[in-house]
């Protein structure tokens, strides 16, 4: 009976070690892949965490690691950044578009206000160290450039704590020093480096197909409907290229139906001077003579000889034509706005309002966090499923960092 | 001077040896203590196969971040921040293995040789606060230090850096470097206060640069 006892607490003791084992080697893996570093097999908040594990609260454990500084520094800092710019690449400066990111995923908002939202996130001057030196005017170094954010980065300052939430996007008139509130605010849509990324030169096709892009997760050929009707897109696209109206049929208005109908969106914008700016407030004091008397940009209709018969943009408005068939199905547009309206708010406010936008942000979830490729098939059931979690949860991005990083699948089958 | 530069060069190579030795024997052979992710010598096999691997590699941000987090460091030093903007634009912009590169690697080299000799400075004064270097006598030449004191700066750097035991390959190269270390000084630097520093630094560097301590 002694040896049968013996034995049996031999099995249990054992038991419990090979489960503590497992739970510091979970709470290694997390906190590594939430902070996006690594750490010291010592360090105390391993340890708070592994005990989290094993009294089976996995998502207590995931909530201790967003707490390390090192989550905003580096893994929504670079999640952000990559979403920033043209390149999508990690190696672009800190700037007002990942400020925007790391502030509303530290004050748990509506993840949705990424695109709609009417303010925008600097350093507070209070919580600036003292003997550190950050360029804080808020025109010179905050909207007409981007000194502001590269210093706070520069200095190796803890983004997460430096940050504050300001009401009230503005825009600056004339010269970098005056500002005024910008009329059409849109989140990160209507951020210096978004503008400054997409509104550079070209026609403002570019802010359009990249908002598909970094916050649909689908590039605009995979939205291209050429069942869609041509009356939106611009006097500037050759109906006939290389002679061949079939061929503008068949590839060049599927994409463009979709651009062009959605760049009325930003119609009154263009980055000049080092700032983003807007017709209606740079028209006061006749800053830009670009645009003529309705606002628009002159760049929305020039090569307007191409094909004169084409849609001369007058105003601010857009509609909708990636809508139909299977877009109607895979983006799944629920906003009762998301078939026309007006300005680049209308517009992130119909993106944001997609399932699509709640899928997307889950996949860049998983991949900040996961590291790792999924086979097609897997990731659209685990993104839609993860998608609609994240909506129930008031699209709150420390939750969906929460669901990722619990979820099997972000772990390699031989980890499991 | 050319042969205390040859004698330099020497010590760099063997740095460089032992860096490229634990880069290739010593990925992930020993016994993990707190993860291993599944690491076995067959799945080290696996790495050139797909990019649907446990381990994902850091860039540049992630790399330093982590130096300084493993070696407890909050700040980053002047020298630190100006080696990372030299060498940061050799490390990867993605987390795929397969990105790793010599420009990386060396890179990755020098910027632990700042975080390190940051370590270093901070450890020296530090007294009973030590965190690495326990035990170490930075007053005295390197031809003090013991076997047996090296090796508990060697296990705290591997429990620190790759939260793991040495295996006693990686165990031997170390102890070798040591020897040859030693043997490439001459009787007056093996006295030297500052060929001690030198020492360590290397050795924190090592691990630093390490491939185990560039994934995650």
């Amino acid at each position: 009976m002694k040896r049968l006892l013996l034995g049996f607490l031999i099995l249990i003791t054992g038991a419990n070690v090979y489960a503590q084992s497992d739970a510091d080697r979970e709470a290694k893996w997390i906190l590594e892949r939430i902070t996006g570093v690594r750490w010291p097999s010592d360090a105390a908040v391993l340890q708070q965490m592994s005990t989290l594990i094993s009294s089976k609260n996995s998502a207590g454990a995931v909530q201790l690691a967003m707490m390390q500084p090192q989550f905003y520094n580096i893994t929504v800092k670079q999640l952000a950044l990559q979403m920033s710019t043209r390149e999508e690449t990690i190696r672009t400066p800190f700037n007002d578009f990942a400020a925007a990111f790391i502030g509303i995923t530290r004050d748990d908002l509506d993840g949705r206000e990424l695109l709609t939202g009417n303010y925008y996130y600097a350093a507070a001057d209070a919580r600036i160290p003292a003997g550190t030196t950050i360029p804080v005017a808020i025109g010179a170094d905050i909207i007409a450039s981007n000194r502001h954010y590269a210093a706070l980065e520069s200095n190796s300052l803890n983004l997460g704590d430096v940050l504050e939430k300001r009401d009230g996007q503005l825009l600056t008139i004339n010269n970098a020093n005056t500002t005024a509130p910008n009329p059409d605010p849109a989140g990160v849509l209507t951020s210096r480096a978004y503008i400054e990324a997409h509104a550079t030169a070209g026609t403002n096709r570019r802010l359009v197909e990249f908002a598909f892009r970094e916050f649909m997760c689908a590039t605009i050929d995979q939205v291209a409907d050429t069942s869609a009707p041509d009356i939106r897109i611009g006097r500037d696209i050759d109906r006939f290229p290389g002679g061949d109206h079939t061929k503008f049929q068949t590839t060049c208005k599927g994409c463009h139906t979709v651009m062009d109908g959605f760049r009325g969106a930003f119609a009154k914008w263009d980055f000049n001077n080092g700032a983003a700016i807007h017709s209606s407030v740079n028209g006061i004091e006749g800053r830009d003579a670009d645009n003529d008397a309705s606002g628009v940009m002159n760049k929305l209709n020039k090569n307007g000889n191409v094909y004169v018969g084409g849609y001369v943009t007058r105003d601010d408005s857009w509609v909708n034509h990636a809508n139909r068939g299977a877009n109607a199905l895979s983006i799944g547009w629920r906003s009762p706005a998301s078939t026309a309206g007006t300005g680049v708010a209308g517009f992130g406010a119909a993106i944001a309002g997609t399932q699509r936008f709640s899928q997307c942000m889950a996949k860049r979830v998983f991949n900040a966090i996961c590291r790792r490729d999924l086979a097609e098939e897997n990731q659209k059931l685990l993104f839609t499923q993860l998608g609609t979690q994240w909506e129930s949860q008031n699209y709150r991005f420390k939750k969906l960092f929460e669901l990722v990083a619990t979820n099997p699948q972000c772990r390699y089958k031989e980890a499991l | 001077m050319i042969t205390k530069n040859k004698r330099l060069m020497m010590q760099f190579s063997i740095l460089i040896i032992i860096g490229s030795l634990l880069s290739v024997l010593g990925f992930n052979c020993s016994p993990s203590k707190m993860y291993s992710l599944g690491s076995s010598s067959n799945e080290s096999s696996s790495v050139s196969k797909s990019e649907d691997l446990p381990y994902a590699l850091l860039n540049a941000d992630q790399a330093l971040s982590s130096m300084l987090n493993v070696t407890g460091q909050t700040v980053s030093s002047t020298a630190v921040r100006n080696e990372f903007n030299i060498r940061n634009s050799a490390f990867a912009v993605n987390s795929y293995l397969s990105s790793m590169n010599a420009p990386m690697l060396l890179s990755a080299t020098s910027l632990a040789g700042e975080v390190c000799n940051s370590l270093v400075t901070t450890e020296r004064t530090a007294g009973a606060a030590r965190n690495f270097f326990t035990g170490v006598n930075f007053n005295t030449g390197p031809s003090t230090i013991t076997v047996g004191s090296y090796e508990t700066v060697l296990d705290k750097f591997s429990q620190k850096v790759w939260a793991r035991d040495l295996s006693e390959n990686e165990t031997k190269l170390f102890v070798d470097y040591r020897t040859e270390y030693l043997a490439t000084l001459t009787p007056a630097e093996q006295g030297q206060t500052a060929k001690t520093s030198a020492f360590y630094m290397s050795v924190c560097s090592a691990f630093l640069s390490s491939f185990d301590a560039l994934i995650f």
